[in-house]
């Protein structure tokens, strides 16, 4: 099994900057700037420049090909109790990660925003969820916070009815839906917003179609980013999450590959769609769930660059980034990111990475 | 016949009520009879070794519902028509999964196929390829009278061509052959191929006897995989084969019809 090789893989050493980062605590809305006004960090052969995201046009070429991600945030937190046992009555908050199918869910279940877990509750336990029961019958193989359950009805309306969008800690507080719309979001699905697609405005779309750049959508549906990433990623593990990439996004991206034009992702989401639905050297049309883990040496070459957002020193994250256009180019990023003050998170500054120019770039980084 | 277990109510359609798991005493089965016995399916398993299987389900269920054993053979006729009638007893004749799991390595160390014994060769065939289809058509009634989903335990050996593999392969890309034939012939069915990668159970370690298979995975590994496969509606894999540690789990195209291939 190609396991066993990728399990011996040690990953560089994320880019020391990444912890020193501060997050965005807001939209920028709230602070007075608008969704397209948030920093762009441009990170190329040529080096690295920093405006803002009205500056993307600038930053392309007429016949560049941006993907972007349609899943939409879904409402996936809810309050929970404890119906019997020793845990009886204990209050969690819970996040519905991933829907499997009609009543089973992976779930995460911690004491509050700011604190991941652990969860404690012994498997067979069952929780009230707005009158509905939940029971937990399954431990996610190694990522112990995850949880597999069972509902007695489908929670997925009950959550867009009562449920909340999921805010970790550093978020002091809440903020409405449209605080997580995109412009390219229209098939709920994600647990988390695809946050590179935020800065996109239907004004920059225009100006970006004006220059001749074309947008392509495909889908993936955000579990809940992972908080497990060991140092070594001996053990990483990566659930499954439902992708789709229809005729139309194929045909597109083969359009511009067979002319010799760039590929760029938005978002981390929309690449590892891209990615997985890649094979013997073009891309099927195809819809599943995808497990495929980007590491580097294990991309494709078929994306040039990556629109994503900053985060912390999420493992999974930036060895995503690694796979695309290399670890030296993350790490200087993100010191880069460091010295110009560049916000994390969701609501926070962006980047586009370009991979290396040059020989043997495609598919070939380490 | 034995009281229905007082277990937890399963989650809604597709996800079966009821369901037999062939080879549950250990490695693979023992993994999905236990996932389906805790997420609250009633769940039949089977294995020759009456005592080790009774032993082995006990502990399934995590203690509220546990599987229910049927020793036997399934090369045996009798077993399979005793496994007919504990359908219809317990289930009222209604199945909803049926889970083609046991299978025979064949000799080990693993023999090149000039060496192979021609009865092993038999064995193999019989255990792995006829008689599977045998317990399919025994059970076929009441799988037509529930929801009706095979699922056939396969192996990346079926297409790989592994030196002393060549009798076990055989045996399982017949299988493959026979179950998307099943899935043309009799689309009600259901029926499905897994492979489900390499796994460190006793059948992994005797194809390598003295050899360490540590770095296999354990079966459980496998659980996300069968989880998401029995929430899915029968007819959306149908004809499909699927490997559970794969890079992606593939469905047919929502545009294209559906397509039973090998992917
Ligand atoms: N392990 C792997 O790496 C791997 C890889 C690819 C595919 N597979 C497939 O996965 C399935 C499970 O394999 P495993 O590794 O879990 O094997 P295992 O640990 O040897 O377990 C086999 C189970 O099947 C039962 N069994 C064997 N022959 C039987 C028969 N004639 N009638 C009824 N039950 C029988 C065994 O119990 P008794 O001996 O008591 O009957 C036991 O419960 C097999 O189809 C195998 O081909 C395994």
């Amino acid at each position: 099994m190609s396991g066993v090789a990728a399990r011996s893989y040690r990953p560089p050493g994320p880019p020391s900057g990444a912890a020193a980062l501060a997050a965005a605590t807001e939209p920028p809305e709230a602070r007075g700037t608008p969704a397209d006004g948030v920093r762009l960090q441009v990170v190329g052969d040529d080096g690295i420049a920093t405006g803002t995201m009205r500056d993307l046009p600038e930053a392309l070429r007429a016949g560049d090909l941006l993907v972007a991600n349609r899943s939409a945030v879904r409402k996936a937190a809810l309050d929970a109790e404890v119906v019997a046992g020793p845990h009886a009555g204990e209050r969690r908050l819970l996040h519905l990660a991933q829907r499997y199918g009609a009543g089973v869910w992976l779930v995460e279940l911690r004491p509050d925003e700011a604190t991941p877990g652990p969860c404690r509750l012994p498997l067979g336990t069952r929780l009230t969820v707005h009158g509905r029961i939940l029971r937990l019958w399954g431990t996610y193989p190694g990522l112990p916070r995850l949880r597999f359950a069972g509902a007695d009805d489908d929670l997925a309306s009950i959550a867009e009815r009562e449920g909340r969008i999921v805010r970790y800690g550093h978020l002091p507080r809440a903020f409405g839906p449209e605080a997580y719309r995109t412009v390219f979001g229209d098939r709920p699905g994600s647990a988390e917003m695809a946050s590179a697609g935020r800065p996109f405005t239907p004004d920059l779309l225009r100006r970006l179609r004006q220059h001749g750049v074309d947008v392509a959508t495909v889908t993936l549906d955000a579990g809940l980013s992972g908080l497990d990433a060991p140092d070594d990623d001996a053990e990483l593990v990566v659930p499954e999450e439902p992708f789709e990439v229809d005729a139309a996004a194929a045909a597109a991206v083969h359009a511009a590959l067979a002319r010799g034009r760039r590929v760029v992702a938005i978002g981390t989401g929309a690449a590892r769609a891209l990615e997985s639905a890649w094979a013997d050297q073009r891309l099927r049309p195809v819809r599943g769930w995808t497990r495929k883990v980007l590491r580097p040496g294990t991309a494709s070459g078929l994306l040039s660059g990556i629109v994503t957002g900053l985060h912390g020193p999420e493992a999974t994250h930036l060895r995503l980034l690694a796979s695309l256009v290399g670890s030296d180019r993350v790490a200087a990023a993100y010191r880069a990111a460091v010295a110009a003050r560049l916000r994390s998170h969701e609501f926070g500054d962006v980047q586009l990475l370009w991979r290396p120019r040059g020989p043997g770039a495609r598919g070939a980084l380490r | 016949m034995s009281a229905a277990p007082s277990g937890a109510a399963p989650p809604p359609a597709p996800w079966p009520r009821h369901a037999v798991v062939t080879g549950a005493s250990r490695g693979l089965g023992l993994e999905i009879v236990d996932l389906l016995a805790t997420a609250g399916t009633r769940t039949l398993g089977t294995a020759r070794n009456a005592a080790a299987l009774e032993r082995a389900l006990a502990g399934t269920g995590g203690g509220e519902s546990s599987a229910e054993a049927v020793a036997g053979d399934l090369t045996d006729a009798g077993h399979r028509r005793r496994l007919r009638r504990e359908v219809r007893d317990r289930f009222g004749g209604a199945l909803d999964l049926l889970v083609l799991n046991a299978s025979t390595l064949g000799p080990s160390p693993l023999p090149a196929l000039l060496d192979l014994d021609p009865e092993d060769f038999t064995a193999a065939l019989r255990t792995n390829l006829t008689e599977q289809l045998a317990l399919v058509a025994a059970l076929a009634p009441a799988l037509r009278a529930g929801q009706g989903r095979i699922v056939a335990v396969s192996s990346d050996a079926a297409h790989g061509a592994y030196p002393g593999w060549g009798a076990y392969g055989a045996s399982k890309i017949g299988l493959e052959l026979i179950i998307r034939t099943l899935a043309a012939e009799e689309p009600e069915l259901h029926p499905l191929i897994v492979d489900p990668g390499d796994l460190r159970t006793e059948m992994h370690q005797a194809a390598f006897p003295g050899e360490s298979i540590d770095d296999r995975p354990l079966p459980a590994v496998t659980r996300p995989f069968w989880t998401w496969a029995f929430a899915q509606p029968p007819e959306a894999a149908r004809g499909r084969r699927i490997r559970a540690q794969g890079d992606a789990w593939t469905l047919p195209d929502r545009a294209a019809p559906d397509a039973a291939g090998a992917s």
